[in-house]
């Protein structure tokens, strides 16, 4: 029983987590109906900026989640800005699916640099709380990821305000919701594009950051949050933030739980089926708008 | 005679085709016979794709569960009961109408990227489940590192040579087969009907054009002719893993052959596995070892480059410039008359 308690507790955070890297998926998505396939490489340069920070300049490391978040701002508002919007400028089609190959395109090259350089040699970021745990009863939750939860928290909900109360965040829900009515209330649509998907890169960038005090950090280490990240932003309803929390922390505790009771694997499959049964019932996800 | 000379519109496929069954008489080098053989055997896997992802606009991330249901089809047969391979093919592709049934039948019901990641989370899926299981009942399935073909003697029945050049003419019959297939769907009522879908899917559905029915049709004929590729796969390098075969690359890289010789041409996919296939194994050779990475780092450059200054591919392209040069020659002809 106590293990269960603690397996919930774990996936709840760790759920949280996910929510955020998620979160940055479903703007982008919510946005410019394109699926960002270098998400999870966005995700490791934000490690390997914790990392550099660190190592280099003995930074605390979640410090560097502000270079870390200006960083991939301007990377993800430069791949948009000269690859994404001339390709989606050349395409007739409504659903552009051909342009998230651009993406994949990104994330080989991202991932083959970062081998070719630094190799895939996974690193550690150590720090004086890297071990400490705090204890609740019986229960032990690992400081890192109660920091990591707690931030992850802070961007959802920052975001979440931006997109409800700003003029930035009006203009992109209005993009997203209606892309010629918003071009004929003036909106220049290309610059809320690269805003879109700076934006979600930075919320990637930042959630690597608190990711990188608990994974390994190397070239590869995003790749398993690029599948986990469609799977939750469709759970929770494309481009929906807070869908994305919630289908974060759903993904959480059925991987922390399951794991308790089969082979890991087989509960990573568990997931995989709640996607494929959303889709088939509810493709609209969750806490998405009726559109499918 | 003059006339028909500058009538003349060269059907350029039958020309390449017509080269390729000359090349190994000529080629003895078995690396070469490799990379072409390797070149053909994408070339049929992209015009596969196409059937669905040119046609039917049903963009397929899934087709690598297909590759992999044929290759474990067939060798599961062979190794459990000694069934030769050309029939385990054809079980191979039997078991990829089953689950393209399985995985098309609801999945048809989303449409868009809706669509894309479904069909890549079932590539995923059954990639875990290779990998976590050992075996089912007495079935060897082998986990995480797949099931090997002991090597035997040279056999035609057996589907194992000493010699590549037969594995060449193999793979040969097998794409002049699949674009034999793709021509006439393209050129039937199937074609137009999934064209139609592709289009303007309402409208299609609107003017009496049973949607659901043509596109499980064509779902069904693809997933069916991958699976038999995946097979031949399995034959070549004599062992299947489904860390390579049930991959997600796998399936993007389809994809992107067909998309860079053009998606919904009879020719484009073969031309981008004509191009990409070389290209890759020129790439390995200058930089292979240390500097494997560069070869992926190209292939991505190349993919960008395409969506955003090609999009619909290089077939259009050099169908342009053929016709340039046919002008300029029909007009030479013309002068000396």
């Amino acid at each position: 029983m106590e293990g269960i308690l603690q397996s919930v507790c774990s996936g709840f955070l760790m759920g949280g987590v996910y929510g955020s890297v998620a979160a940055g998926l479903a703007i982008i998505y919510g946005v410019m109906r394109i699926i960002n396939f270098a998400h999870g490489e966005l995700v490791t340069i934000g490690m390997f900026v914790a990392f550099w920070c660190s190592s280099l300049l003995g930074f605390d490391p979640y410090i560097s989640m502000l270079p870390a978040g200006i960083i991939l701002f301007g990377f993800g508002y430069l791949i948009q800005k000269a690859l994404i919007n001339p390709a989606l400028k050349r395409t007739t089609e409504r659903e552009p699916l051909t342009l998230l190959l651009i993406t994949a395109g990104i994330s080989m090259i991202l991932i083959n640099v970062g081998v070719l350089i630094w190799s895939d040699y996974p690193k550690m970021i150590r720090t004086s709380y890297s071990l400490s745990s705090i204890g609740i009863g019986t229960l032990r939750f690992p400081v890192t990821r109660i920091i990591a939860f707690g931030v992850s928290m802070v961007l959802i909900g920052g975001l979440y305000l931006t997109l409800l109360r700003t003029e930035v965040g009006r203009r992109m829900r209005a993009a997203s919701q209606d892309r010629e009515a918003a071009k004929l209330m003036g909106i220049n649509e290309e610059h809320v594009y690269c805003l879109a998907f700076g934006v979600g890169a930075a919320i990637a960038g930042m959630a690597g950051v608190l990711l990188s005090t608990i994974f390994f950090i190397k070239p590869s280490a995003g790749e398993i949050f690029v599948m986990r990240s469609f799977i939750i932003v469709v759970l929770g309803g494309m481009g929906s933030i807070p869908g994305a929390l919630v289908g974060g922390i759903i993904v959480g505790l059925i991987e922390s739980v399951g794991s308790q009771f089969m082979n890991p694997v087989y509960a990573e499959m568990l997931v995989f089926i709640l996607f494929i049964f959303t889709l088939l019932i509810r493709p609209s996800g969750l806490l998405g708008r009726e559109e499918v | 005679m003059m006339k028909t000379l500058t009538k003349f519109k060269p059907n350029l496929l039958l020309i390449f085709f017509l080269v390729l069954m000359v090349i190994p008489l000529f080629v003895k080098d078995q690396y070469v016979l490799q990379v072409i053989i390797m070149a053909m055997y994408f070339a049929y896997l992209a015009s596969c794709w196409n059937i669905v992802g040119g046609f039917a606009g049903l963009f397929s991330l899934g087709h690598a569960a297909f590759i992999g249901l044929g290759a474990y089809g067939s060798t599961i047969l062979f190794l459990q009961y000694n069934i030769s391979p050309w029939l385990g093919m054809f079980f191979g592709g039997f078991l990829a109408v089953i689950a393209a049934v399985i995985i098309g039948y609801p999945c048809f019901k989303l449409r868009g990227v809706y669509f894309a990641i479904s069909t890549l989370a079932f590539v995923s899926i059954l990639q875990m489940v290779f990998t976590a299981t050992r075996n089912i009942g007495n079935i060897e399935l082998g986990a995480g590192e797949g099931l090997v073909i002991p090597v035997m003697d040279q056999s035609f029945w057996m589907f194992q040579f000493f010699d590549k050049k037969y594995y060449y003419w193999i793979i040969l019959c097998m794409l002049i087969l699949i674009t034999v297939v793709v021509n006439k769907i393209r050129h039937t009522h199937l074609g137009y009907f999934l064209l139609a879908i592709h289009q303007e899917q309402d409208a299609a559905d609107s003017l009496g054009v049973n949607v659901r029915k043509y596109k499980l049709l064509s779902w069904c004929i693809s997933a069916f002719f991958t699976a038999l590729g995946g097979t031949f796969y399995a034959q070549l390098l004599l062992i299947v893993s489904p860390e390579r075969l049930l991959s997600v690359p796998m399936s993007i890289e389809l994809v992107i052959m067909s998309l860079i010789g053009g998606i919904g041409t009879i020719a484009g996919p073969i031309l981008g596995a004509f191009l990409l296939v070389p290209l890759g194994e020129v790439l390995r050779a200058q930089f292979g070892g240390q500097f494997a990475q560069i070869q992926a780092i190209v292939y991505g450059a190349i993919i960008i480059a395409v969506i955003i200054f090609l999009p619909t591919g290089l077939k259009p392209q050099l169908e342009k410039g053929l016709q340039k040069f046919m002008s300029i020659f029909r007009l030479g002809l013309k002068e000396q008359q």
